[in-house]
């Protein structure tokens, strides 16, 4: 009893902790909306805006031209939910692979998800099918990280258990063959349209960003990212090692399967949308991990906010840096994150090695 | 005949000789000489100075006089070319790995790019032209697809084109430095020459490859049919109310073509203005659907293939951000030939009468301008 009396409100401190760091990056990222709208090539004033939420609201007559609308309507607001949904997205991915793998290096790309999606994708182009619905590339860029997930999972796959090694190695060599694949239509390719198409693609970007893209990518992003949440106390247990989680009394084969399942969801959905966009499913759970510790129930959210909101930085930085033209946001996101999370590294060297 | 000058120079001289024979105080002296074996021996210590005194003498190769007309001379203002005087073998070019010395006009000549063999098409037999690469004879990016068409294609690995055994290789500067490397270690002379991205700024540079294959007549006719054409163009296009024109692509994202791009050459020769340069862009830069409407042009240029240019085309007319957008609009956007828009060679100039006709159809429209014949 005085144990309990002792810990409850320490955590109830801690849970406030939480709340209020919630909050705090939903706040952030409401105001990264916010000010993501505002920017751009063409110049809307934040007075503009404001008066194009009002109008949104029902409170009708405000200020604001037709372009401007349009333009905040069917250019801004998809692309920046856009680049949201898929920032928090990716992070949450790169949060499951690395606890699942027990392994720093984990990430979407390492175990050859995205580059399953990309070889998916570049086929669909090649073949022509990509012109036949909207639906072709996501559907064969979601086809071939299941593919590369499959045959990941199958190399490293003993007697019921998963050699985590191995399957580092075998996604290494999965991703290895699967982008030579992609190198290869792309140089077959005789068409030089289908070409720079698939070059662009490859290149990652939310310029393409439309409503019905998002209404898509949404729920299949932010629903298994929820998914995730749930499963997070066995994903804690699952890191302690498989033997251990069993003992505990979870279903390891399952959670661990179908937690691969999720996380390949959310990444080859999110591939065949905006292209590859590397390094954040690596760097964003290390830089939250750093802040917010270990314990999957609090990264998860955390990761998730703080993953839309660097990559929608990032986006808006590329989309502004040298208006009115564009750089891609794979360039900003490794050239941001990169040195931030070296700088993490230095200073949490302590930190780090404990995790 | 040939120098018609030599020979009146020659008769006024022997005029002279005879002259003094008249006043009998060389008559002693002369008497012995046959007049033929003086003119004879005029004549060989003319032919003597004859190299050097054709190499200085103009060539006009054009009929019209109020123009302004390229001529040998002005391949003395070509820094490549190490002594301008000589126009006999061997001759040296400065190259960025150092002087190249050609002792004999190339015969197998081989080029790493499209620019340059579009050039090489002009100025020299394209049988001479050993090989070609598969995009060569792709009409959507090749200005003589029809003629390559009949050539040999081979790949990109260096080897088949040691294989080809050229006496000269044509790089530009965007080729692989490896490629060159291994070219020159199998001891094939390669001449990295520049690509402008304006029919003008190529004029250097097609002087210097005829000069390098011994083909500086055909070098020099061609300049004059560049000049000539951009001299007909300039006297047509009005001054007044230029035009604010943007070229863009769709290849998964948008491109626009900015300042120091083929097709921001084209525009402004056309007497436009690049709409994108006006806004900062330099070269080819990502833009979105937002910054077309930020750039507001009056006209927009398509230089892709038709497929893609149709949907791109589509896209743009019915997108609700472009609605305002003048060249939307008035319905001011257009399909164009890309390899006369894209390519970095003369057939620039072809682009350059095209827009003409797009932006000054009470101009242009009743002339019927033609392709280079090669």
């Amino acid at each position: 009893m005085l144990r309990n009396t002792v810990q409850a409100p320490k955590q109830f401190y801690v849970k406030g902790k939480i709340i209020f760091g919630i909050l705090f990056l939903i706040i952030i990222s409401l105001f990264t909306i916010y000010v993501s709208i505002n920017v751009g090539p063409y110049e809307i004033s934040k007075r503009e805006t404001f008066n194009f939420f009002l109008n949104y609201l029902g409170f009708q007559n405000h200020l604001i031209s037709d372009t401007q609308i349009a333009i905040i309507q069917t250019v801004r607001l998809p692309r920046i939910l856009m680049a949201f949904v898929v920032g928090g997205g990716l992070s949450v991915s790169g949060v499951i692979m690395q606890a699942l793998f027990r392994n720093n290096l984990a990430d979407p790309s390492i175990i050859g998800v995205s580059a399953g999606g990309a070889t998916g994708a570049v086929f669909a182009i090649f073949t022509g099918i990509a012109v036949l619905s909207v639906w072709a590339i996501p559907f064969f860029a979601f086809l071939g990280s299941f593919i590369a997930l499959f045959l990941v999972f199958g190399i490293s796959s003993f007697a019921g258990r998963i050699s985590v090694p191995t399957l580092i190695l075998s996604g290494i060599a999965i991703g290895a063959f699967l982008n030579s694949i992609t190198s290869s239509i792309i140089l077959f390719s005789g068409d030089i349209e289908s070409q720079r198409q698939m070059i662009f693609w490859l290149a990652g970007g939310f310029d393409s960003a439309r409503w019905s893209g998002l209404k898509i990518i949404a729920p299949l992003v932010i629903i298994p990212s929820i998914i995730s949440l749930i499963f997070a106390r066995d994903l804690n247990i699952l890191m302690i090692g498989e033997d251990q989680a069993e003992s505990l009394g979870i279903r390891v084969q399952f959670t661990r399967n179908f937690l691969l399942i999720i996380a390949s969801i959310i990444t080859s959905i999110s591939v065949a949308y905006t292209g590859v966009i590397a390094f954040v499913g690596l760097i964003i759970p290390h830089i939250v991990r750093l802040v917010v510790g270990a314990d999957n129930r609090i990264l998860i959210p955390f990761t998730f906010f703080t993953g839309s909101i660097f990559v929608l930085f990032s986006d808006t930085l590329a989309r502004t840096i040298i208006s009115p033209a564009e750089i891609r946001v794979g360039l900003i996101t490794s050239l941001l994150g990169a040195p931030f999370f070296i700088y993490l590294l230095i200073t949490n060297r302590k930190n780090f090695y404990s995790l | 005949m040939e120098h018609p000058f030599l020979y009146i120079y020659l008769l006024q001289i022997e005029r002279i000789f005879i002259h003094y024979k008249r006043r009998k105080v060389l008559i002693k002296f002369f008497g012995i000489i046959n007049r033929y074996v003086l003119i004879f021996s005029i004549l060989i210590f003319c032919i003597g100075c004859n190299v050097k005194s054709s190499n200085i003498s103009e060539v006009n190769l054009s009929n019209k006089s109020n123009k302004i007309v390229i001529t040998k001379s002005e391949l003395f203002n070509i820094e490549n070319i190490v002594d301008s005087n000589n126009f006999g073998w061997p001759r040296s070019v400065k190259t960025t790995e150092g002087i190249m010395i050609i002792n004999e006009p190339p015969e197998r000549v081989h080029s790493l790019s499209l620019g340059h063999t579009e050039i090489l098409a002009g100025i020299m037999d394209f049988n001479k032209i050993l090989a070609v690469y598969s995009f060569f004879y792709d009409s959507t990016i090749s200005n003589i697809s029809e003629i390559a068409s009949t050539s040999v294609e081979i790949g990109y690995d260096p080897e088949e084109v040691v294989g080809l055994n050229p006496d000269m290789v044509i790089a530009s500067k965007y080729t692989d430095p490896q490629t060159v490397a291994i070219l020159k270690e199998a001891g094939i002379p390669v001449l990295r020459a520049e690509l402008d991205s304006s029919a003008q700024g190529n004029i250097p540079n097609i002087l210097l490859m005829g000069y390098v294959l011994g083909r500086e007549d055909a070098a020099i006719s061609l300049v004059n049919e560049i000049q000539d054409r951009l001299d007909f163009l300039s006297k047509k296009i009005p001054n007044t109310n230029q035009k604010r024109v943007l070229s863009i692509t769709k290849w998964a994202t948008i491109f626009a073509a900015g300042s120091n791009s083929t097709e921001g050459g084209i525009i402004e020769q056309a007497g436009a203005i690049n709409a994108a340069a006006e806004v900062g862009i330099n070269q080819h830069k990502e833009i979105s659907i937002e910054s077309i409407a930020e750039i507001n042009p009056d006209v927009i240029l398509l230089p892709q293939p038709r497929k893609g240019a149709e949907e791109f085309q589509k896209e743009l007319l019915n997108h609700p951000v472009l609605l305002e957008v003048p060249a939307i609009k008035n319905q001011k956007i257009f399909h164009v030939h890309p390899p006369y828009y894209t390519t970095l060679s003369h057939w620039n100039v072809r682009g350059i009468e095209n827009l003409c006709k797009l932006l000054y159809p009470d101009v242009f429209s009743s002339i019927i301008f033609e392709d280079f014949e090669n």
